[in-house]
């Protein structure tokens, strides 16, 4: 009849930022603990070695693709497995938009525009569908765009890739933008899940069939999550076509999303700083230690059912379970 | 007709099952009208064909002279109707304040609207200090007050109750039948209330209408109800 | 041209007709989308090709090994990963698709990425009927999917555990009350489904080549039919299987080769607007 609360739920650490809503945790403080962060991360892009900075710019440029996830997966609920098909575009559209002539500053709200006009018609088109089958819809939707794209060599040059025509005067002005737009996508994502859209999701992520009769607007709630999911992971895709100079049809296979899923299940669904852990944790460690591909998927597999099973919270529920421990005397929120 | 609520020859079918054909009926301002029929007669299907949970296949409903079937769930909230449901439908990880927080929020506050402060809610319904409890640590009559607390906060001109008094003891029930009558007196709500449960339903209800097979059956005042043949020999049939 | 079209389909229909049918099986029982099951056909496959040529096995009998690590490979996924995924059902397909890629890799990693051959004794023959050419081992796919499915049906109308199988996709809880065990059933059924898997692979590798991602494009298609079919219908998905290759098979002739699957996914598009229960079932399973 009804659920038990469980420790181990995953849902719990999202359950109590409803009630958080109440309580409330001074926001002004939250962004600027995510303004200094910012700082900090683009210090460390900026004056480490080549390696490890391209490590940290592989990592912030996923945490931004993954905080836009964190939208609809996280506050929602729904394991979008299509977030890869964005994060192609992205890449793909802003690359092609300059080919076209577009200045890169142009280019690039144009490639989220694109993005977010296909998050509207899948989510449209898949609206209809329950639960699961709306993931599974997506997750196919995704594979068709990679497909369309893949065989439209006229426009993407197919397996061969497109070459990126580079946007900004210098490395260093990159290097402020991806910093920076990782902090407004950490920040824009705080924003979010106290704002009346994500409480809404949150709703429906705790009991759909209520929440449509509590007076929420279910269908375009969820359409709203997945177009801004949508435009962020764009936004992502933009950014990794500036920073990698050549982009391919890989950007788009099903396992990118199904592994930007991962990242953000294992930081913490539904918490602002579990796409940055998560990402840490997925892009940093097979990069640093320099897996080859077939291991780092089979890795990234093994770890999600790893997760589901002895963490559902990710990282940040066990961060949680730590700074309790650490002060016994403070209540729940 | 009453003006209030009418229902006109509404049908609906789920695939070769007819849940309600053709039904006929009125409610008026300010009543308390029950429901009942034997298992599968399509009450609850009436009820979510009310609260635009299902699309009527056939027929029409009208609230205070606006149309809202066709409407969705969320929608016909905004009309002024909530329900509740026969399983416990509630923000089970969450505080019950927060449901009640939630609900309120579904509709935007216009002057001469009751008041929903959490607490007044939940003392109308006999759970007054229980705001902080989390829902999946209610008992099961906690619940299903927790509901009727719920849809209040919407602030509904018309509620629907599904099987609200399933499972509590006569003390409950009784209890629960009294919150009811001031919820109709206190907040003008109209109720329609479908119950299995004879003894809480004949006490509270002013007019009760008796279902069979998807079809209206009767209609009429508890006493007449009970007399009629036509329901006697639905249940004792049974 | 035409009838060649149709030879294609039939052949194309017996291979998503023998996926269809060991999906729709699985979604019967657990409602778990089983992409894993992509998995076990490439491990099979994977299996059979070392079996019959590192092991010196011959090659029925590798065959015969493959469909056994199939069928145990397919039992453990459920095992090890289905069941939590029976109270948290929207995480059915992340969940489905962490084993696939699992699965997948685990092949990359033991056998590595190259492109190889299965190749049964009558690899390179041809059939002539007539004004139409069928690889022989197409004509073996149809055979294979015939009597495979032949057998399911034989199995699940006829014999005890058959009839729990069916029970317990209608109604857990009703075959649960009956003494039916549920562990055991779901066992049987992704046994089934694995054996189903490696046919295809020794069916579907010849006319394919074998590598860690073979399987994986069928996917899409492999759902669709068990859409069509009506969730846990088996005859109707084996149906369903043969039209949806006659449907792809015309439009590969007819329309472009490349965008075969846009076919199958405009299929499911029009069964989501149309009819979610499938063309030949009117269960209550629906996906919209």
């Amino acid at each position: 009849m009804h659920e038990r609360v469980s420790g181990r739920s995953a849902l719990d650490a999202r359950g109590a930022l409803v009630s958080r809503l109440l309580a409330g945790l001074g926001p002004a403080r939250d962004y600027l603990g995510i303004a200094l962060l910012g700082v900090v991360l683009w210090l460390l892009l900026a004056e480490t070695n080549a390696f490890y900075s391209s490590v940290l710019a592989a990592i912030l440029i996923w945490t931004i693709a993954t905080s836009g996830l964190n939208i609809i997966a996280g506050l929602g609920g729904y394991p979008s497995l299509v977030q890869g098909a964005f994060y192609g575009i992205g890449a793909y559209g802003s690359a092609i938009a300059m080919q076209w002539g577009q200045p890169y500053w142009a280019a690039v709200p144009e490639a989220m525009a694109a993005a977010a006009l296909l998050g509207l018609v899948i989510g449209v088109v898949f609206s209809r569908t329950r639960g699961q089958y709306f993931a599974i819809g997506m997750l196919f939707s995704g594979l068709v765009v990679a497909l369309i794209l893949n065989n439209w060599r006229s426009l993407t040059h197919g397996a061969l890739g497109l070459t990126v025509e580079f946007g900004f005067a210098n490395i260093d002005q990159l290097n402020v933008a991806i910093a920076a737009t990782a902090t407004l996508a950490l920040g824009f994502f705080r924003f979010v899940s106290r704002s009346r859209l994500g409480w809404r999701l949150l709703t429906i992520l705790e009991n759909e069939d209520l929440a449509e009769h509590i007076g929420v607007p279910t269908t375009r709630t969820k359409l709203t999550g997945l177009v801004l999911s949508a435009a962020i992971g764009a936004l992502a895709g933009t950014l990794i076509g500036q920073y990698n100079g050549t982009i391919s049809p890989d950007l788009f296979d099903y396992f990118v999303g199904f592994v930007m899923f991962v990242a953000l299940s294992v930081g913490g669904a539904g918490r602002v700083l579990g796409p940055l852990l998560g990402s840490v944790f997925i892009v940093g460690v097979p990069n640093l230690l320099n897996l080859p591909s077939g291991i780092g998927l089979l890795l990234a597999g093994l770890i999600f059912v790893g997760v589901s099973i002895l963490l559902p919270g990710g990282f940040m529920s066990a961060i949680d379970a730590l700074l309790l421990r650490l002060r016994p005397k403070a209540g729940p929120p | 007709m009453s003006g209030f609520l009418e229902v006109e020859g509404a049908s609906k079918a789920f695939g070769g099952i007819h849940a309600v054909e053709d039904i006929d009926f009125a409610v008026p301002e300010g009543e308390i009208c029950g429901v009942i029929g034997p298992n599968g007669s399509g009450e609850t299907t009436l009820l979510g064909l009310l609260s635009g949970t299902y699309r009527l296949d056939r027929g029409a409903i009208h609230l205070k002279g606006r149309r809202i079937d066709g409407l969705s769930a969320h929608r016909t909230v905004q009309e002024g109707v909530a329900r509740t449901f026969q399983t416990s439908r509630l923000l089970f990880r969450s505080p019950l304040a927060a449901n009640l927080a939630a609900a309120a929020a579904a509709r935007p506050i216009a002057s001469g609207d009751p008041a929903t402060e959490p607490a007044e809610l939940l003392a109308l319904v006999g759970l007054a200090g229980r705001g902080g409890t989390v829902c999946s640590s209610l008992s099961n009559s906690e619940q299903r007050l927790a509901m009727v607390a719920v849809a209040l906060a919407t602030r509904p001109h018309l509620m629907l109750l599904d099987e609200p008094a399933v499972g509590m003891s006569p003390g409950e029930a009784a209890a629960l039948a009294h919150v009811i009558r001031r919820i109709r007196d206190e907040r003008g709500a109209t109720i329609i209330i479908v119950e299995h449960n004879m003894h809480f339903l004949m006490g509270l209800a002013e007019r009760i209408m008796a279902m069979n097979a998807g079809r209206k059956l009767a209609e009429g005042t508890p006493a007449e109800i009970r007399r009629d043949p036509g329901v006697i020999a639905a249940y004792l049939g049974a | 041209m035409f009838a060649q079209a149709v030879a294609n389909g039939v052949v194309l229909g017996a291979l998503f007709a023998l996926l269809g049918a060991g999906l729709t099986l699985t979604y019967g029982v657990l409602q778990v989308p089983n992409f894993a099951q992509a998995g076990v056909i490439t491990l099979a496959a994977y299996t059979m090709l070392w079996l019959n040529q590192s092991a010196g096995w011959s090659f029925w009998l590798a065959v015969g090994g493959g469909l056994a690590v199939g069928g145990v490979i397919s039992v453990l996924t459920a095992r090890v990963a289905y069941r939590f995924v029976r109270t948290r059902p929207l995480a059915a397909p992340v969940v489905a698709l962490g084993m696939l890629l699992i699965l997948d890799n685990i092949a990359l990693v033991l056998f590595g990425g190259d492109h190889v051959s299965l190749s049964p004794p009558y690899a390179g023959d041809v059939i002539h009927l007539g004004p139409v050419n069928v690889p022989a081992v197409g004509v073996a796919l149809v055979a294979t999917a015939a009597l495979a499915l032949l057998g399911l049906y034989v199995f699940l109308q006829r014999t005890r555990v058959g009839r729990a199988l069916r029970a317990v996709s209608q109604n857990a809880e009703a075959a649960a009350m009956l003494g039916i065990r549920l562990e055991r059933q779901y066992a049987v059924a992704f046994f089934i489904s694995g054996i189903l898997a490696g046919l295809a692979a020794f069916a579907y590798g010849p006319m394919y080549a074998v590598f860690p991602y073979m399987a994986d494009a069928i996917l899409l298609n492999a759902f669709v039919v068990v859409v069509l079919g009506g969730l846990g219908n088996v005859v109707g998905a084996a149906v369903s299987g043969l039209f949806l290759g006659l449907l792809e098979s015309f439009g590969a002739v007819y329309v472009s080769a490349a965008y075969q699957t846009l076919i199958g996914f405009a299929v499911l598009l029009l069964m989501i607007v149309l009819r979610p229960s499938g063309l030949f079932s009117s269960s209550e399973r629906r996906i919209a």
